[in-house]
């Protein structure tokens, strides 16, 4: 269990918060992503886009360790993470959102955020049946963490609430306050807007950028252009599996390959 | 303490049935009742497997069959029955760890085959392999002496002392179930039934959360297989058969699925009229028909009037301090 060990000791060293190097992922012949190198800066917010089928998705599934690689490598503060289990990646202090949210809709909203307090605590089943004075303790905390997190993105009075039953928006800021709630070294927001209207795109706009000023770094995968624009530091563009453009947003909205893919080329 | 409404309605039951029993000159029915409650506390360990954690197992019965037979060698071999009862509860924890590694990591109708497998297998083992009777099972058990000079068996003298026992460890059972599913690791496993990535990704490791899940199923089917075996003073392969194990399912079914009051409460009445005989030749096929209509009617799970709002309680609403 290496990544317990390294993580934390290490000098935070601005050029290895997160670098991934020649990435490559095969799904049967299609190559999803094509020997992928870029570095992510800590406190900024680093965005992946790229047309459909690009691999963006595929990328982040690589990095929160759902999904492992064929070749390459990720290192985050200069531990190996390349071959972790997505529990393990947690463990880490890289916590992320789903593209669909993910909720259980059976537990109440403050349980939910509660499960995102795990990798901070330690009781087991053991303690949690015998109801041990350390089993006790940890879950006033989880609950105390949790309310916090939850009032953070304003939604505190449904907490007692069936998860599955507030709106979608509603539960995308649930799954956001669950990731928050470990307070995460890395937050990794899996198209963040999808499914959201105009106004809730808005307030989440303005809430990651909230996030980025309170220190947190981001790694965002996002369809929405305007969005990825106005809060991103800098955005690598893929497309068919492969890096094509890297750079500040102000550089990719000039960059001619960019206009081209998204705009589309008649000869293409 | 409204978190234990269900626990605290159970015992004022526990304690008004043998009243009325014994005003209506029936206390012989304290005996299937006690019978009854031990196959609900197997059918309580397959409700936090099924019903929280979204684990199916066909294979309950197999660990019951463990618990029992492993208890009335040892016992009858003339080891004292409470360390006999020691050792067949850690031998069903350990198969249970070692034929979980592999199987859960099937899902869905894969991991019912493979635990009806499990059980299949345990039963051809148990009526093939001589030392344990065959067809006829072991019998001639000895009494469990549990403290001073209260024993589990089946005697009529000690009729009311085993409902007692059965019903109190009943009671245990849904008490810590109750802690365990509003705590960290009880929110851990409802999780995974859900989405495993969801908790996966929060750092649950959910190998592990399964694994020890299995295992407590498996546990507490064991321990009411050796204690239940004591109280008959036999145990026979039916105990194994692969529809008892669908018996313990369409409890769970009946009883909501995910909820554990309900489970106890359809264990308690399913077996009880089982047990008293008013299923008749049908007593199988009743199991059956009744998992066929919930999955038809409710896959979901049927809310039995009590135990759904005792449910909301006991997940949905805990106030913070």
């Amino acid at each position: 269990m290496d990544y317990k060990k390294n993580y934390g000791k290490e000098e935070i060293n601005m050029s290895s918060f997160l670098s991934i190097q020649n990435l490559s992922k095969n799904f049967g012949g299609l190559r999803a992503v094509d020997s992928v190198s870029f570095d992510m800066k800590q406190n900024t917010i680093h965005s992946v886009i790229g047309p459909n089928g690009a691999g963006k998705t595929t990328l982040f599934n690589l990095i929160a360790g759902s999904i492992q690689s064929d070749s390459g490598s990720i290192s985050f503060l200069n531990t190996d993470i390349t071959s972790l289990e997505s529990y393990q990646i947690a463990h880490c202090g890289i916590f992320r959102t789903f593209q669909a949210v993910k909720l259980s809709d059976r537990m109440s909203v403050i349980e939910n955020v509660m499960l995102g307090m795990h990798t901070k605590t330690s009781s087991g089943f053991l303690g949690g049946m015998m109801l041990s004075p350390k089993a006790r303790s940890e879950e006033a905390y989880m609950r105390e963490e949790a309310f916090k997190a939850l009032a953070d993105v304003g939604l505190e009075q449904y907490a007692l609430e069936e998860a599955g039953s507030l709106p979608f928006g509603s539960q995308r800021m649930i799954e956001l306050a669950r990731a928050l709630v470990a307070r995460p070294s890395l937050l990794l927001l899996d198209e963040p807007a999808s499914g959201l209207n105009m106004k809730e795109t808005e307030e989440l706009t303005y809430k990651i950028s909230v996030l980025k000023n309170r220190g947190l770094s981001i790694l965002l995968v996002e369809h929405d252009m305007s969005l990825v624009m106005e809060i991103s530091d800098t955005i690598t563009v893929l497309n068919f599996g492969k890096k094509i453009a890297e750079g500040k947003p102000c550089d990719i909205q000039k960059n001619e390959e960019v206009i081209r893919i998204y705009l589309g080329d008649d000869n293409a | 303490m409204k978190k234990y409404s269900s626990v605290l309605i159970f015992l004022c039951i526990a304690v008004l049935i043998p009243i009325f029993t014994s005003l209506a000159g029936k206390n012989f029915y304290l005996t299937q009742l006690t019978m009854a409650a031990y196959y609900a506390l197997a059918a309580l360990g397959l409700c936090l497997l099924l019903g929280y954690a979204g684990q199916i197992s066909l294979g309950q019965a197999g660990f019951f069959a463990i618990g029992g037979y492993i208890s009335a060698i040892l016992s009858n071999a003339g080891l004292d029955p409470r360390l006999a009862f020691i050792v067949s509860i850690i031998s069903a924890a350990l198969i249970a760890f070692i034929i979980g590694i592999p199987v859960l990591k099937l899902k869905g109708h894969y991991l019912a085959m493979a635990t009806l497998g499990f059980g299949v297998i345990i039963e051809k083992l148990v009526r093939g392999i001589p030392a344990l009777g065959g067809a006829d099972g072991i019998s001639n058990v000895p009494d469990f002496p549990l403290i001073g000079s209260i024993h589990i068996t089946g005697g009529r003298a000690d009729r009311m002392p085993n409902y007692i026992i059965a019903f109190t460890l009943v009671a245990l059972a849904l008490f810590v179930l109750t802690n365990l599913l509003s705590s960290r690791s009880g929110r851990a496993l409802r999780a995974i039934h859900e989405s495993e990535d969801a908790a996966s990704a929060a750092g649950v490791n959910t190998a592990r959360t399964k694994l020890i899940t299995f295992i407590i199923a498996a546990v507490s089917a064991a321990v009411a297989g050796s204690l239940l075996t004591h109280y008959n003073g036999s145990i026979g392969p039916g105990e194994a058969a692969p529809l008892k194990s669908i018996r313990y399912l369409s409890i769970v079914a009946v009883g909501g699925i995910s909820n554990i009051a309900g489970t106890l409460a359809a264990g308690l009445i399913l077996n009880f009229l089982s047990l008293r005989g008013v299923f008749g030749v049908y007593d199988d096929a009743v199991f059956g028909v009744i998992l066929v209509a919930v999955m038809i009617l409710a896959p979901e799970g049927f809310k039995l009037s009590i135990p759904s709002w005792i449910t909301k309680k006991i997940t949905g609403r805990k106030r913070s301090t």
